[in-house]
Order: C-alpha cells, then structure tokens, then sequence
C-alpha cells in the first residue's frame, strides 16, 4: 500500500513539475509553433503523470476507466487542436513572425 | 370556495405558450394568431378579477411547496389593477403590432416574424412579475424580459437600434448583478426569498441596509431613474413603434411595481434615513431634467422618450412621500399606482401614433412632420388625448394620479416636491405644445405642393404595407382608456385597497381639518 | 495558516489580478484568452466552498460556452485589432474609483455582521425524500423553485431568438475545409459526446451534473460540428431547428400545466417526481444545446436570414426633402 501511495506521490509531482516547465516554455518561447510544443507536454506528459497518480489512489475501478477516459480525450483534442492551429499558421505564414 | 389551481398561473403560461405558438407557426398566421392570442391571454385576467372581487386577496405556492422553500404567487389588488393595465396594454399592442409590421410578400420568414415570440414571452414575464412575492424569481423574470427587450429592439435593424439595443443590453446586466447581490445580502441575514415572510421581521442591521440598497439601485437603473436614464431615450426611441409602447409603457412600469413590492413588504422600515429623501430628490431631478431635455428633440420619438424620463420621475416620489409611515400613505400609494398605468396606457398610445406617423411621412424628425395634422387627424387625435394625461389636465387619470400626490405633498410638507411636481406639468404642457403647434402648423403650401405633385401621391397607397386604420384603432382605444376610470373611480380605488401593503388612514393634520 | 488558507488566499488573490490584468488587454482576443483563464480559476474557487455543481457549470458555461462565444465573434471583428476607442478617463476613474468603495463597503460590511447564513439547507433536507432525486441542488432547480428553472429557460429561448434577430446578410466567411485529421476526430468524439451528455443528465439525480452542463456539452458538439465539413445550418427557418430550440420549454410549460390536474402548478406527485424531472431534464438539455449552438453560429456570422426582410431602416430614411 505504502509503494503505491508513494508511487502515485511521485507521479503526481512530476506531472506538476512538467506543467510547470511547460508553462514556463508557453511563457518564454520565442513563436507560435514552439509554444504549441510546450502545450503538448502538458496535455500529454504532465496530465498522463499526474492521472496515472490518481489512478493509483482509486479503489473503484469504474473510477479508474473514468480518469483513462478524460487523458484519452485530452490527448485527442490536443493533437487535433493543435494540428488546426498549426495548419492556419502555415496557411498564413504566421509562423515567422516573432511578435511580442 | 378553493380557488382554481390555474387561477395565478394561467395569466403567465397563456403568454408564454403563445410565445412558442407564434415562433412554431407559419409566417402568414402570425397577425390572426398574435391577435386572438391577445385576446385570450387578456381573457385571463377575468377569472383573477372575479375571484379579488368576491374572495379577496389570493395566495398560490407553486409546485405545492410553501414559501420558505418554494415560491409563491400573491393577487392582491395592486396584482390585479397592473394585471388589467398589462392585458390592455398587451391588447392594444397586439392589435396594433398586427398592423403594424407588414406581411411578409410570399410567406417567407422575416426577421418582422420574431416580435411575435418575444413580445409574448414578455407579456408572461410580465404578468409573472406583478404577482410574484420571490426576490429570486423576480430576478429571473426581469433577466426574461431584459434579453427578450433587447430582441424586441434589433427587430428595427438598423445600426441606431443595434447600438441601442447594446446599451440596453449593458443596462441590464449591470442592473441585473447589482440587483442579484442585494438579494444574495439579504437572503444571508433572513434566510428566505419570500417578501412577505422576510418583511414581518425585519431589524436593520449593516447587511440588510447594504442588501436593500442595492437591490433599490439596481430596480432604479431598470426603471431608468434620473442619473441611470442614460440608455432610455435611445432604447425607446430608436426601437419600432410597438416594441417602443411595450417598453415604454409596460416594461419601465413594471420596475416601479417590482420597487414598491418590495419596498412596502416592510423593506422600507430597512431604509436609512437618506434613502426615501434621495429616491425623492431623484426623482424631482429626473422630472425636470427629462422634462428640460424632451423640449430640445428635433424627433417625435425622441420627446416621447424623454418625456418618459420625466414621468418616471413621479412615480419615485411616492417613496419620499410615504417616508416613515407618514399619515395618508394609502393616498400617495394609490396616486403613484393612478400615475404608473395611466402613464403606461398614454405613452403606449403616444408611441403607437408616432408609430404611425413615422410610416406614414417616413420619418418622425418633427422637421418633417411638419403641419402634418391635416394629413393624419387621428393620429395626432391619439397624441392630443395621451398629452393631456401626460400634462395632467383634468379629465385624465394622469390628473388624479398627480391631485393625489400633490394633496400628499401639501399634507407631508414638502413643498419642494409640490412645486416640482407642478413645474413638471407646465414643461410637460412646453415640450408637447411644442410638439402639437408643429404638427398643427398650416403649412399650406407644402400641403399644395404635395397635391400638386400627383404621381407621387398616388403611387403611395400601393406600397403601404400597414393598414392605418388597424394601427390608430388601438391607439386611440388606448389613449381612451386613461379617461374612463375619471367616470367610476371609485372601483379601482376599492380594488387597490384589497390586501393593500400600507394602511389606508386620511391625513388628521394636528392642527385640526385638512 | 493551513495549507488551504494559504491556497484561498493565492486563489483570491489571483483572482484579482487576472481581473486587472483581463481589463487592461490591448486586444479584444487577448482580453477573451484572460477571460476564459479567470473563469476557469472561478470554476476553482466554487469548487473550494463546495458547490461543485456551481464549479461544473462555471467551468462549462462561463469559461467553455462563453469564450467559444466571444472568440467566434472575435472572428468577425479581428483578434488582433486593438480595442477601437480607449474609454475616456472622465469615465473610467469614477467608475473604478466608484467599484473600489463600493467593494471596499461590502467586504466591511460582510466581513463585520457574517454570521452563520440562515439559509434553507435543513429544510430543503427534510423534504428531499418527496422529490424524486437525491441531489439536493438538482431538487431547488427542478422542485422546490422549477418556476425559476422554467423562466431560466425561457430566457435561453429568447436569447437564441435575439441572436436571430442579429443575423442580417450573409458577412462571415465560410470556413476552409478543416481536413482529414479534423474529420478522424469527430468520427471518434461524436460517439463520445453522445456517451457523456446521458451520462450528464443521469447523474444530475443524485451529484453534480444536470441539463445546463450536459446542455453545454451538447452545444460543444454542436460547434465543433459547425466547424466541420458540412455544417449543419442552424437558419430558423428549418423546422428542426425551430423544434428543437423550442423542445425543452415547451416540454416544462407543458409539464408545468399538466400538473394543474394534481392541485399544483408544476407540484409534480412524489412517486412520479422523478420520471417528470428526468423527461424535461433530457428535453432541457437538447435545447439548451441547440441555443447554445445557435448562438455560436450568429456569433460566428453563420446565421444568415433572408436577403428580403424589409426592415425598419426603409421606412426612416427621409423620402422627401423640405425646404
């Protein structure tokens, strides 16, 4: 029991350490396509960790199913979202342009 | 004798189910169904007349739970004075609007199709309104009318109306929050919803004050009191001519019934000592600023509009005047309440004949209108009859409305108020004599010219659209009515008086006869 | 200081500043991008004084629903423009001077007379058992004050009509064919979204959920769908549309009605409460879905009405000069 609290514990801190990180990549990369790289590790890396972590604390697998569910959703969403985002930059050639 | 189930709520479901009747139906039915539908759901009014008549006022909680936990309905007899008043007024616009939005060339769906849904739904918000006791429902309903007043006015299309109906929108929302976290205040401290419940005892306390005060401001910004007025007069008169009447004459009215709900559920002994004097002063400053205002229109409309600032004006008097339990309240109360619907039925007139006017000339700039009586008698009729009770002349409601008050003011002392109220009628008499002595200019040889010019009279006729004669009919029924209750007085005054919230006692001045 | 004072304390204050910093956008797209942050962070705080079910809608509707809003209207004005006029400071320093003292007021006056609210909790406990459901905010919504809950969507109702009323000719610009990938996504989401919006509705009984949130999913589906290759149009003029929108208030007027027969308007009797609140929920949240939908597409600038209304516009302009 204690191996699973402590596991969960750990996956859970790296998935808000990779939030961070990429929240501080959303902030400091220079363009639009290097910050959709940043948003993909938080829908994909961070939120996968901190998921797993809270699989580990259920007792319900019905529970368990629900929070795959919501990772395999966001994944989803975030690789279609992105692509949409990422087709109009280059439809646009907003990809250039370095603003702020 | 049990009341029917349906006896409160049918005034408010007839509306609402013609609002999805009118949306559902085919383009070319909607002026008969928006017609007999009117004269149904003002049929409803009957059954709520007779029942005050024979059994006096009239709880109904709905869904079968009592007040604290669910929501109640109350008829008393302010309830169903502004019920009759609202299925007149929803007659008279109905009637009118059939008239006045033209049928559509091959039965496709306009944008003109929309008034009827809207206007319905708001009749039945309306009704939900002067009947309601629930500080919550009272809240959703005026958010119904709000969103469907801002329909109401995009219908004209224009970009005027478009920036009118944001303005509108922004009004509301404001007013709406405002409102809402008074209610959030008060419902903390007493722990229900229900005025009725809450009002028998309540103490002041910092809250109750806070949460009255807010709810009154933000009832004051609906109801478009003078520093809140800022968005009426686009709102009133950029919107078409019935949606003007509905808004004008029935929707600011509404806020004033709200307002004095509440206030005279016991909420007033809650207001400190400033609140009454500045509701007062407001409403002194908004009579003669709306007043100073409407004389410098150049549009018909526009000195409609304003005119409704000022008017509003009085109806707030009643707060001040009422202050503290001052001796002859019932008599201020029935003077505002006289006031409200004879204002609500004159200037719903006064719009549907500028309505008129407006189609008719093309414009309502009153450059353009001008000398046009000779032209359209019964519309300036109509306008003639609703001034005088907007200027308080004698045979007019408006007249006893503004005697009672006076009488009030004389009595409480507040002469300010007196020669406000009186100042008020002589810039009500400037502003609409200004108006008649351009209507009612010869203007001969426009006229001549007009006749001479015979191509394009006679093109005219065919490209109306509207029928004249279904537009002034209601119109000049409603401008009427503000006369009729001069005859037999006394039955609204008795009606008023059943389950009235203040005492009815007459002024015993200490210094002997009044 | 527990560790979740600490956590309100930077909650609130975040709040606040996101507030600021949402008002001091340049743009109106960068404004919308704050808003949506903000209402996701409020979602937060509904969560921290335990109404989720506020927390659920908020983060559905006030962040979700409300930013997809603003941002399909941004399409038609520009993301990127700079806000047209800066308010001019006569007005902007009262008011926020004037929203200062007024928060300042409150803040004094609640924090001085707060006491345990008198609410109604007990009592809405005690009867619950009568109202055919075991969540006690879906038993106030759909029970004990239905009326409001029935004008509630009478409000929704109306709005869509409003944006109706908006929608002139023809001005967005129809959008690029979104592509394979966009196509694969929907074919898999779809089912999903039909899954989760039952799966709303049912669980409203007894834990947060309901017709407004499974609604807005709903309308979540209905943009994406308008995204998508062959969007479906939402014109009143199609009798589907005018339906559906119509659906769930006219279900609950009807409901409402119907009930006259047991002595009550909308007094459901309590062994058949819960069939009648599940009917109008499911019915509720079809439209609530549609309206929301709807509003997207006028947003949008997808609504385009006939070119033939004749509105009030011809019959002002002046025909004729004088002299």
């Amino acid at each position: 029991m204690i191996v699973l609290e402590l596991l969960s514990a750990f996956l859970i801190c790296l998935g808000i350490f990779f939030f961070f990180a990429s929240a501080v990549g959303l902030l400091r990369f220079p363009d639009t396509l290097c910050r959709m790289h940043a948003l993909a590790k938080a829908d994909n890396l961070a939120l996968g960790c901190v998921i797993m972590g809270a699989m580990l604390r259920q007792t319900d697998l019905y529970a368990v199913g629900k929070l795959l569910l919501i990772w395999v959703v966001t994944l989803l969403s975030s690789a279609t979202g992105g692509f949409l985002l990422a087709q109009r930059i280059r439809r646009k050639n907003l990809a250039l342009e370095r603003d702020i | 004798m049990m009341p029917p189930p349906w006896l409160l709520t049918l005034p408010v479901v007839l509306p609402l189910t013609f609002g999805i009747l009118t949306l559902l139906f085919p383009s070319d039915w909607l002026a008969r169904a928006g017609r007999h539908g009117a004269l149904l759901c003002a049929a409803t009014v009957v059954p709520c007349t007779r029942w005050i008549w024979q059994a006096g006022s009239l709880h109904q909680s709905l869904g079968g739970w009592v007040a604290p936990l669910g929501i109640d309905l109350y008829l008393d007899g302010m309830a169903c004075l502004f019920l009759i008043f609202g299925a007149l007024m929803g007659l008279g616009i109905s009637f009118y609007a059939a008239a006045y939005f033209p049928p559509s060339p091959d039965g496709a769906r306009t944008r003109n199709d929309l008034f009827w849904p809207l206007w319905f739904v708001t009749w039945g918000g309306i009704n939900s309104l002067f009947l309601t006791l629930d500080l919550f429902n009272i809240y959703v309903t005026l958010e119904l009318i709000s969103v469907a007043g801002v329909g109401l006015i995009l219908i004209a299309g224009t970009p005027g109306a478009t920036r009118a109906a944001l303005q509108y929108q922004m009004q509301a929302l404001i007013a709406g929050l405002v409102y809402l976290l008074g209610v959030g205040l008060i419902y903390n401290v007493v722990g229900t919803l229900d005025l009725q419940l809450m009002g028998a005892e309540l103490q002041p306390g910092p809250m109750k004050n806070m949460g009255m005060a807010l709810m009154t401001s933000g009832i004051l910004i609906k109801a478009a009191l003078f520093p809140m007025h800022f968005w009426l007069p686009r709102a009133h008169a950029d919107a078409p001519a019935p949606v003007s009447a509905v808004l004008s004459g029935l929707v600011v009215t509404v806020a004033f019934v709200i307002l004095t709900r509440i206030w005279f559920a016991g909420l007033h002994r809650l207001a400190p000592f400033l609140l009454p004097r500045l509701l007062g002063g407001l409403g002194a400053t908004g009579i003669l600023w709306g007043g100073i205002l409407a004389l410098r229109q150049t549009r018909l409309k526009r000195v409609l509009a304003y005119s409704t600032v000022s008017q509003i004006g009085y109806l707030f008097l009643v707060f001040a005047l009422t202050f503290h339990d001052a001796p002859g309240q019932g008599l201020v109360w029935t003077g505002a309440v006289y006031l409200a619907i004879s204002h609500g039925l004159a200037k719903g007139a006064a719009f549907m004949a500028a309505g008129y006017l407006q189609k008719a000339e093309g414009s309502d700039s009153l450059q353009h209108l001008r000398g046009c009586a000779r032209k359209h008698p019964v519309a300036v009729m109509v306008l003639a009859v609703a001034s005088i009770n907007l200027m308080g002349l004698p045979p007019s409601t408006g007249f006893i409305g503004k005697w009672m008050m006076l009488k009030a003011s004389f009595y409480t002392q507040q002469w300010m108020l007196a020669v406000v109220m009186l100042g008020g009628g002589l810039l009500a008499a400037a502003y609409l004599f200004r108006v008649f002595e351009i209507l009612l200019q010869p203007a001969e040889t426009e006229f001549d010219k007009t006749q001479s010019d015979a191509p394009q009279t006679e093109k005219k006729p065919t490209a109306l659209g509207y029928s004249p004669r279904g537009m002034l009919i209601p119109a000049m029924l409603l401008a009427l009515a503000t006369l009729v209750p001069v005859l037999f007085i006394t039955a609204p005054e008795a009606l008023l008086r059943i389950g009235a919230p203040v005492p009815f006692t007459d002024f015993i001045s200490p210094g002997g006869a009044p | 200081m527990s560790p979740g004072l600490v956590f309100d304390t930077v909650l609130a204050f975040s709040l606040v500043v996101l507030a600021v910093i949402t008002l001091r956008q340049r743009t109106p797209g960068e404004a919308v991008v704050q808003l949506m942050i903000f209402g996701l962070l409020l979602a937060l705080s509904w969560l921290r004084v335990d109404a989720p079910d506020l927390a659920l809608t908020e983060a559905a509707i006030g962040s979700g629903v409300t930013g997809a809003l603003l941002l399909a209207a941004l399409r038609r004005t520009g993301f990127g423009k700079p806000f047209p006029a800066p308010v001019s400071a006569w007005l902007r320093y009262p008011v926020t001077l004037g929203c200062a003292v007024l928060g300042l007021i409150l803040s004094l006056v609640v924090m001085q007379s707060w006491h345990h609210p008198a609410g109604l909790t007990e009592l809405t406990r005690q009867y619950m058992p009568e109202t055919g459901t075991e969540n006690p905010v879906t038993a106030v919504i759909l029970n004990y004050r239905a009326y409001d809950t029935l004008l509630e969507i009478g409000v929704l109702l109306v709005a869509a009509l409003s944006v109706y009323t908006l929608s002139g000719p023809a001005s967005g610009t129809p959008v690029k064919p979104p592509g394979p990938i966009f196509r694969f996504y929907m074919r898999i989401m779809t089912p999903v979204f039909w899954l989760v919006v039952p799966y709303m509705v049912w669980v409203g009984g007894r834990a947060p959920g309901g017709a407004f949130q499974a609604g807005a999913l709903l309308s979540g589906l209905g943009a994406l769908t308008l995204l998508g290759p062959s969007p479906w149009p939402m014109r009143l003029r199609r009798r589907v549309v005018r339906w559906g929108l119509t659906l769930g208030f006219t279900l609950f007027l009807a409901a409402a009605a119907w009930m006259w027969q047991h002595g009550n308007f909308l007094g459901y009797p309590p062994e058949q409460a819960k069939n009648w609140i599940l009917l109008i929920e499911i019915a509720c949240t079809l439209s609530i879905g549609i309206s929301l939908t709807v509003m997207f597409a006028g947003c949008a600038g997808w609504l385009h009405e006939d070119p033939k209304i004749a509105p009030e516009s011809a019959a002002q302009a002046p025909k004729r000069r004088h002299p």
